[in-house]
């Protein structure tokens, strides 16, 4: 009994330590942020708002953040259609290949990401595309693209084939089943990939630089103002990025949560 | 089941393969009017493929499949039946008055009409209280009968039902059959329905087609198929059957005991190994010459276990099944 108490004290101190060790940077970070001092360190001398307002007068920032959330939009839009279309059509046209293909399409997952990037760049040069903003739209979609998919077929595998036969029994159409019967039930499935395909696109760095031309994401301004080593501007740009981030996974698990509560009750 | 009547329901000859194995190997039936037809056989023996069949879900291998005199092709949106499913498949993101007005809105019909059409059907089956209810906050019980009202709103000619009362528990599932005679008589159309449960099948229908690997066994009223069954599997599956030396076979409640055997009926003497009292009925299971022998009798008996007992029935109650290879 002794010993078992122990053990748990060892354990909560290791969790505390490892908690701390994860957020104890990102809780600097925003303290920094709010810190009047334009060097980081203690102690804290007074609150401020000025970091922040000097990167909403900072022109660079300013374009970087639009770039990022057109560049974030379209993954969203281009990375969940065709991963929803692509598990759809798995699930539907060819069951038998079902699982070689959710490995195959989860390869992207586990390549590096500076390999993809590599890989991209060669392509585009190869097809002779311009590196813009477009280039880095269709990089981000195969990044975002394996987890969409993978999402949205893992609620098809718990979908009960005979909602859709009983739609087409009473009488609707091919499209009519997916608008108004396959649609709404992977809403969830959908709105958290779309989420996440999101906060991918959003911090993504590596096959940004790759991809871009004279366009800068805000993942990459931070970057090369970090050459000059970290002023607050960066603090308060990772503090709000870090906000968007967290906003988008909490309301992504709100969203998984309440539909797990939906499949659960309807399963009583 | 002849007549100038066209039938509801006809299958001709029809197979269905999955791989090598044929789940459906080869059936004609024909379904008249206004019947409520059950198909009966142990699990595994076709039953949801044929009605899947006859629904249009799957398409057979070989053979025709006709309602109300039209083939039955899984392309055609617009068909006669309408399927109960054994999950009852009711859509979860719609409320029961959406559920049910579903076959009325995508066969497009007028919106008021739906609306009077919609609300009938929930009044008829009991659920006007639950309408603006989701499926999963319904028992088994009420989702089952949204099932029904969703299609019966839509005025098929054939009501197809999959076990539609297997995942309800034994008192609910007898009352809903009780429901459920009621409504097909109320309704009047043809219910081709499909179960395990030879009690079940026996307290609904007005035809039993008993299925044995894929095939028809047997096709007859109730009391046809206990009464007069065509074969030894027929005997077994539909009811308790005491098979006797020969093709001679005897239901339990037809044994006769002790001193109410008349001349000539009795058989022998045995030994009772097993007596179980199930209130309306005693069973007893009576050892003779190495066979087992089971007795139903009308309430309680003053027959201890041990005892030596005479057993025998009458000749009209025998069973004569045809012989196994007469087939
Ligand atoms: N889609 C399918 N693929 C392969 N085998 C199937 C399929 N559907 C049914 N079967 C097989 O066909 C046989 C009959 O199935 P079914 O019609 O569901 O029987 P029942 O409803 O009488 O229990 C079973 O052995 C089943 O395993
Ligand atoms: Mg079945």
């Amino acid at each position: 009994m002794k010993a078992h108490s122990s053990s748990t004290i060892l354990l909560g101190l290791w969790t505390a330590f490892v908690l701390l060790f994860l957020f104890a940077p990102l809780f600097l970070v925003a303290v920094f942020s709010f810190n009047d001092s334009s060097i980081s360190v203690f102690p804290i001398r007074a609150f401020t708002l000025r970091w922040y307002e000097s990167l909403a007068a900072n022109e660079a920032f300013r374009t970087a953040l639009a770039n990022s959330l057109i560049v974030a939009g379209a993954t969203v839009v281009f990375a969940t259609l065709l991963g929803m279309a692509a598990g759809v059509g798995v699930h539907r046209y060819v069951p038998r290949l079902r699982t070689a293909l959710r490995s195959g399409a989860s390869l992207p997952m586990m390549v590096p990401h500076l390999i993809l990037g590599i890989a991209l760049l060669g392509f585009y040069n190869l097809v002779a595309i311009d590196l813009s903003l477009t280039t880095v739209i269709m990089g981000h979609s195969v990044v975002a693209f394996p987890y969409v998919f993978l999402i949205v077929s893992a609620r098809l595998v718990g979908f009960d084939p005979s909602l859709e036969e009983a739609a087409r029994d009473l009488g609707a159409s091919t499209a009519r089943i997916f608008w108004e019967i396959t649609l709404p039930l992977l809403a969830p499935a959908i709105l958290t990939a779309a989420l996440i395909s999101f906060t991918l696109s959003f911090d993504e760095v590596v096959v940004t630089f790759f991809t871009t031309g004279t366009d800068n994401t805000l993942p990459m301004v931070i970057w090369s103002m970090l050459r000059v080593g970290i002023t607050p501007e960066i603090n308060a740009i990772a503090t709000l990025t870090v906000v968007v981030s967290c906003a988008m996974a909490g309301v992504a698990e709100v969203i998984i949560r309440r539909s797990r509560l939906t499949a659960a009750k309807k399963g009583e | 089941m002849g007549g100038t009547e066209q039938p509801d329901v006809r299958l001709r000859g029809v197979v269905k393969r999955f791989g090598a194995f044929e789940a459906v190997a080869g059936i004609d039936l024909d379904v008249a009017p206004g019947q409520f037809v059950t198909l009966l056989g142990p699990s595994g023996c076709g039953k949801t493929t044929t009605l899947r069949i006859i629904g249009g879900f799957e398409q057979p291998d070989a053979g025709e499949v006709f309602v109300a005199g039209v083939p039955v092709d899984s392309e055609t949106t617009k068909r006669h039946t309408r399927m109960v499913f054994q999950s009852y498949a009711l859509f979860p993101h719609m409320t029961v008055r959406q559920n049910v007005a579903f076959g009325l809105r995508m066969d497009k019909v007028p919106k008021g009409e739906i609306g009077a059409r919609v609300e009938a059907m929930l009044a008829n089956l009991g659920l006007s209280d639950q309408a603006e209810k989701y499926p999963r906050q319904l028992s088994g019980g009420q989702q089952q009968r949204v099932a029904l009202a969703r299609a019966l709103v839509t005025q098929p000619r054939v009501l197809l039902l999959d076990e539609p009362l297997g995942a309800l528990d034994l008192k609910m599932r007898k009352r809903m059959q009780g429901e459920l005679k009621a409504l097909q008589r109320n309704v009047g159309i043809t219910f081709i329905y499909v179960t395990h449960d030879q009690e079940e099948a026996m307290n609904l229908s007005d035809v039993i087609v008993v299925m044995e690997k894929g095939r028809i066994a047997q096709v007859g009223t109730p009391e046809d198929v206990y009464r007069r069954p065509a074969n030894a599997y027929v005997a077994d599956f539909v009811g308790e059957t005491n098979f006797l030396a020969g093709n001679l076979a005897v239901r339990p409640e037809n044994v006769l005991i002790g001193d109410v055997i008349p001349s000539g009926a009795a058989r022998g003497k045995g030994m009772v190994r097993a007596k179980s009292f199930l209130g309306a009925s005693t069973r007893l299971e009576i050892e003779t010459e190495g066979t087992t022998l089971v007795a139903t009798l009308p309430g309680a008996v003053s027959i201890a276990t041990g005892d030596p007992i005479a057993f025998g029935w009458r000749d009209e109650d025998a069973l004569h099944l045809p012989t196994k290879d007469s087939k």
